[in-house]
């Protein structure tokens, strides 16, 4: 035993110093002697790091997104930490709650360990007030809030503000006192703060423009002090800020004994991702229990305060757009990574064929599978390794342009890198497996011909799956539910793009077609299509690889353009415009558009018609027709004419005095029919008469069986119908208000229904589609460069096929042309099969990503344009480049030296 | 050569013994028999020649011999050891360090980025650990001193077969096999290697060469020649041409005594149990 345990020591050794043998030992510098290998596994190893580094980078983009946008388009103070709580003023300490600086001192010493989170902003209410200068006094509302400055717009200010602190006061109350900074004004508190005390002089630090009129959102939680409270009720008074630090002296001065204090932490837009809000999460929960605690220190504090933490709302749905993107990114990166993994084993495969007399050079001198496996792999790790890592960047840079939030996110960098990482090692083990058992394979066979292979006939099959996935999708009644999208999703369109592209491709390239195409076209043609049909398995093979990435590409851009199209009809329709503004029953009515050119003034009156006796309900909404299309949102397939042509029915016409013109949608409304109206002065009724029906219209109600009506204004108007009076607006922005406001009118609340679609909760399943265009782009890019390697390792051959073409006698033009022809063709099969497989495939499902079937309008359809002109374009210019490549180096190419270097 | 160099009981332990080796593949058009029972010696320390035209199994005899591949009969004893029941192990380690293989093509032979003296090296390290100065003296003795720091796109096609034959002889195989080691030379390459093959056996190695050149035939101890997947005739190097006896008991007369026999009938007879072949 000693003596085989001695044996197997010494072979161990002997295959250790084998392995530092010059062959193994300069394996690494080896691969980059085979170009065309070595971009094999460059571009496989590519996919398998863009694909395994993009899901867990796209995902966190997602949730960084989902919480961007209850942030940015919601009040990102209610989204965080807050606590509300009386303090007192004087010395009376415990009496009316705790002072403000040691309130303020507790919750930052609670909160400092809290990551992700803007310093506090304090708020101190110091109630209703009057405020006299010059004879004049104004009612207003005290208040203090930490950063204010910031936040107003200055109309004048002294200029030693910072040495005399005081107030600001809103233009308003200032033009109404006459009042300007470096002025002193009277200040004195209302009944429920004050004894009744003499009022308090304080100096006017500066004039800001009133917020009732439109505030930036450092104002957004404090609604109700710019805003009426009640539908129809007057705003409430002006508000005076006090600079920092000077409403508790004046409160104190003039005898208020506590004032309501808030304090608000609100995330740190710039760190706010995922994981920190999670942690947030738990810790503010954590600190919400303490400060209800009477016992602990900071709920003793904080005695009779109101604590609340919004945070875990805006989280879960950062979680469920997780989790809607892990649905599709999961199996859509595990497939292509596997996809990639097959390419590393045919490159590892192609490896042995390529090296297959030194592998039998070196099997027949005793280096057996595991040290040839070795070689093998060290010879592709160059290639492999540096295509991982310009995949785990190309993802980085893809996530940048596709995701919808820009910013990586370095823990899921980090997790992207650990599963590209884990999928190289198992692609190694497996590429070594490969070549290991393939050692005994080539041995003294290598010099034999290799047999002429055909790949079976896979494309019905691919086809008849399709067609069961698609059976399956279109049986069900969403494919998009809860926070998941449908795998079948995916996996129908894939199938169609590989059965129909590959089928398509083996039908095109087949001998006969392109033989009888070849004889009868001219020299170039010829050529190129001789060149097809030799390589015919290589050449389709390309072709369905190529038409399928493009494929993916414009079904993903195609998907999602629909479903965001869709969403934000079915969010604008029910509105009618970008933004709606609603007056108050005070506000003027507008006879013409306030803001011209993007306006229309509409009066509605919901559920307020009845007709048939009473027995039936409709909506009515009165429109200006010469304005309203300037406004209202409108897509072509809501009615079978153009909204100009609707609108141009609704004027009077000669022969229907009696009765007014309308458009309705909806079932159950006659042609013509009497409208029984909720009038300013009472009761009243309305002839109309059908001119036109429509499938949707602006302003019609997600509420099933109840039709919309749709008439002249003017004659609601007549028939004294003139309360609910809305401003439609083309234009989102949060000025508009503001603007509106300018123009006299009184607005009671302005509605931007893009926001209830950021907001709504189909977003997780937008952001899962998206990813299907992050992959699409990775899919597109691996084709364009697989393309461009492909003809680049096969310009050898090429530039001896020119240049004997060329000793023959063919002009170096018809060479240059037949190459243009022979890429042009492969690459224009490509795109054609791709853009056209994807767009019925878009056409089949789209209606079945339809998230709310019920509501109007139906599913739209839009395709990306640019995406398909993106393709097309970049086939075209890669199509130029290569023929000119190959045209410049076959001028210079020497046919002796090619056939030489040829053996 | 004796002649009864085909006992086992001869002086001389033999390089290598065939048993009656059949091989037949499998092949879409139904077995094809390449080898139908081939029985032979190979001396040690001497050059033998396996001629024959193609097609005739040559190669199949020679990767048999080199075992490369398995017999589907017979067995091939590699200085004393019988192959057939070997694992495929035991047979790869056996191939490794006891025979070395010539391919026909020198580029076939080599990688392209190690130097003359780096093969070499490689080849003696595989099998064992080279004594100080081998790798220059086993240069020496195939006349690549002066290359030895080139590589194989720097020689000619003539020294990349001596470099390929100075890597078989490393560490001493039983066997070098050389499969038409000739046939890609030039005239002057070709004559520099025949010319190096009586040193080689001065040296001790055992050689197997399958070839059409006259002048390796020439140089033989020993010619097999192979015909129809059978060992159609043996001559030594003295001369004698010995007729073979197959295994239906039929005699295979040479090519060049066919000629003799036009009416393809043999007067045979016995004298004092010595047999003759005479025309009738």
């Amino acid at each position: 035993m000693p003596g085989e345990r001695q044996r197997q020591g010494t072979a161990l050794l002997r295959w250790v110093r084998m392995l530092w043998l010059p062959p193994w030992r300069r394996a690494l510098l080896r691969g980059w002697r085979t170009p065309s290998l070595f971009l094999g596994v460059l571009v496989a190893a590519l996919v398998l790091g863009l694909a395994g580094a993009s899901r867990p980078i796209f995902a966190a983009s997602a949730a960084r997104a989902s919480l961007s946008r209850d942030i940015e388009t919601g009040c990102r103070f209610d989204v965080g930490f807050r606590a509300e709580r009386s303090v007192s003023l004087a010395d009376n300490s415990g009496v009316f709650g705790p002072r403000l600086d040691d309130a303020t001192h507790a919750l930052d010493g609670a909160t400092a360990g809290i990551e992700g989170i803007d310093p506090v902003v304090v708020t101190v209410d110091g109630g209703e007030a009057r405020v006299a200068a010059g004879g004049e006094d104004a009612e207003v509302q005290l208040i203090e809030r930490g950063a204010f400055r910031d936040h107003i717009d200055v109309v004048e200010e002294r200029p030693d503000a910072a040495e005399h602190p005081g107030v600001w006061l809103p233009d308003v109350v200032a033009d109404e006192l006459g009042a300007h900074a470096g002025d002193t004004v009277d200040v004195s508190l209302g009944a429920s703060r004050s004894a009744g005390g003499p009022p308090s002089p304080v100096p006017v630090t500066g004039v800001y423009r009133d917020l009732r009129g439109g505030r930036d959102r450092h104002w957004c939680g404090m609604r109700f002090t710019f805003e009426s409270r009640t539908i129809g009720g007057g705003p409430p008074p002006p508000v005076v800020l006090f600079d920092e630090g000077r409403i508790v002296p004046f409160l104190t001065d003039a005898g208020a004994g506590f004032a309501p204090a808030q304090w608000e932490y609100a995330p740190d837009p710039s760190e706010w991702d995922l994981p920190t809000a999670e942690r947030a999460t738990d810790a503010f929960e954590a600190l919400v229990t303490t400060a209800n605690d009477p016992l602990s220190p900071l709920g003793s504090l904080l005695d009779r305060g109101a604590t609340t933490a919004d945070v875990p709302r805006s989280v879960l749905r950062a979680q469920r757009t997780v989790a809607s993107v892990q649905s599709v990114a999961g199996p859509v990166a595990l497939g292509t990574m596997g996809v990639a993994v097959v390419m590393l084993l045919a490159a590892a495969r192609s490896w042995l064929t390529r090296r297959s007399q030194e592998v039998t050079i070196l099997s027949l001198r005793g280096a057996g599978p595991v040290a040839v496996a070795l070689k093998g792999i060290a010879e592709l790790l160059p290639g492999l390794l540096l295509g991982a890592a310009l995949g785990v960047g190309s993802a980085e840079l893809v996530v940048r342009l596709v995701a919808p939030d820009p910013h990586i996110d370095l823990d899921a960098l980090r997790e992207g890198i650990l599963v590209v990482a884990g999928a190289l090692l198992v692609a190694l083990v497996m590429a070594a497996v490969v070549v290991g058992a393939g050692v005994r394979r080539v041995g003294m066979g290598a010099g034999g011909a290799t047999p002429r292979r055909s790949l079976p006939l896979w494309e019905p099959v691919v086809l008849a799956l399709a067609g069961a996935a698609y059976y399956e999708l279109h049986t069900r009644r969403t494919v998009v539910e809860d926070t998941r999208v449908d795998g079948l999703l995916l996996l129908f369109p894939l199938l169609l793009l590989a059965g129909g592209a590959g089928l398509a491709a083996r039908l095109a390239l087949s001998a006969r077609p392109l033989g009888w195409l070849a004889r009868r076209s001219p020299t170039a043609a010829w050529l190129a299509l001789r060149r097809l049909a030799a390589a015919r398995f290589r050449a389709a093979l390309i072709v369905t690889g190529a038409a399928i990435s493009i494929g993916i590409l414009v079904f993903a851009s195609a998907i999602s353009s629909s479903v965001s199209a869709t969403s934000y009809a079915k969010a604008t329709l029910g509105y009618g415009s970008a933004q709606v503004v609603r007056l108050t029953q005070n506000s003027p009515r507008p006879v013409a558009p306030p803001l011209p050119g993007i306006s229309t003034v509409v009066t509605r009156a919901n559920e307020a018609a009845e007709f048939d006796n009473a027995q039936s309900r409709t909506d009515v909404l009165g429109v200006d027709p010469d304005s309203f299309a300037d406004a209202a949102f409108w897509d072509g397939s809501f009615a079978g004419r153009s909204l100009t042509g609707l609108l141009g029915l609704l004027g009077p016409r000669a022969d229907q005095q009696d009765a007014v013109p309308a458009i309705t949608v909806g079932n159950g409304v006659p042609d013509r029919l009497d409208l029984s109206l909720d009038g300013d002065d009472g009761p009243s009724s309305l002839e109309v008469k059908v001119v036109a029906r429509a499938r949707a219209f602006p302003g019609l109600a997600f509420i099933e069986d109840r039709p919309l009506v749709v008439v002249d204004r003017r004659a609601l108007t007549r028939s004294g119908v003139t309360a609910h009076a809305e401003v439609w607006v083309d234009d989102p922005s949060p000025t508009v208000a503001s603007r509106l406001r300018d123009e006299g009118l009184d607005v009671q609340f302005a509605v931007q229904p893009g926001r209830d679609v950021s907001g709504t909760q189909l977003q997780p399943q937008l952001s899962a589609i998206d990813y299907l265009e992050v992959i699409g782009v990775a899919a597109t890019l691996a084709t364009a460069a697989g393309l461009g390697l492909y003809f680049a390792a096969n310009s050898e051959r090429r530039q001896l096929g020119a240049a004997v073409a060329r000793q023959l006698g063919l002009p170096a033009l018809q060479a240059t042309a037949a190459t243009a022809i022979e890429v042009v063709a492969i690459l224009a099969a490509s795109v054609a099969l791709g853009v056209g497989l994807a767009v019925l495939a878009v056409r089949l499902v789209f209606r079945q990503l339809d998230p709310l079937p019920h509501a109007p309008p139906a599913a739209l359809l839009r395709y990306d344009t640019a995406v398909i002109g993106a393709c097309a374009g970049a086939a075209l210019l890669t199509a130029l480049v290569v023929a000119l490549i190959v045209q410049a180096r076959t001028v210079r190419a020497s046919l002796p030296e090619l056939l030489r270097d040829a053996g | 050569m004796p002649a009864d160099a085909l006992t086992p009981a001869a002086a001389a332990p033999p390089a290598a013994v065939c048993r009656e080796l059949v091989q037949i593949y499998e092949s879409a058009g139904g077995p094809v028999h390449a080898l139908r029972g081939v029985s032979t010696v190979i001396p040690a320390r001497s050059l033998t020649a396996v001629v024959g035209p193609s097609g005739a199994g040559k190669s199949t005899f020679l990767r048999l011999l080199a075992c490369l591949e398995r017999p589907t009969v017979g067995d091939v004893v590699i200085e004393g050891t019988p192959t057939a029941q070997l694992s495929g192990r035991a047979r790869r380690r056996l191939v490794a360090r006891r025979i070395g293989y010539v391919f026909q093509s020198p580029a076939d032979n080599l990688l392209a980025d190690l130097s003359v003296r780096e093969h070499v090296r490689m080849a003696w390290r595989m099998r064992e650990r080279e004594p100080r100065g081998a790798v220059a003296e086993l240069l020496a003795l195939t006349d690549l001193a002066d290359v030895a720091r080139k590589r194989p796109a720097a020689l000619s096609v003539g020294q990349q077969q001596r470099v390929a034959f100075a890597m078989a002889m490393a560490a001493g195989p039983a066997l070098i096999i050389a499969d038409e080691p000739t046939a890609n030379l030039d005239p002057r390459g070709a004559s520099a290697l025949v010319d190096l093959l009586p040193r080689l056996i001065d040296a001790g190695q055992t050689l197997v060469i399958c070839t059409h050149d006259r002048r390796v035939i020439d140089t033989a101890d020993k010619v097999l020649v192979i015909s129809g997947g059978t060992l159609a005739a043996e001559s030594t190097g003295g001369g004698e041409l010995l007729a073979v006896l197959d295994d239906a008991d039929r005699v295979h007369l040479p090519r060049e005594l066919v000629g003799l026999f036009p009416d393809r009938r043999v007067r045979l007879t016995v004298v004092d149990g010595d047999p003759r072949m005479e025309r009738p």
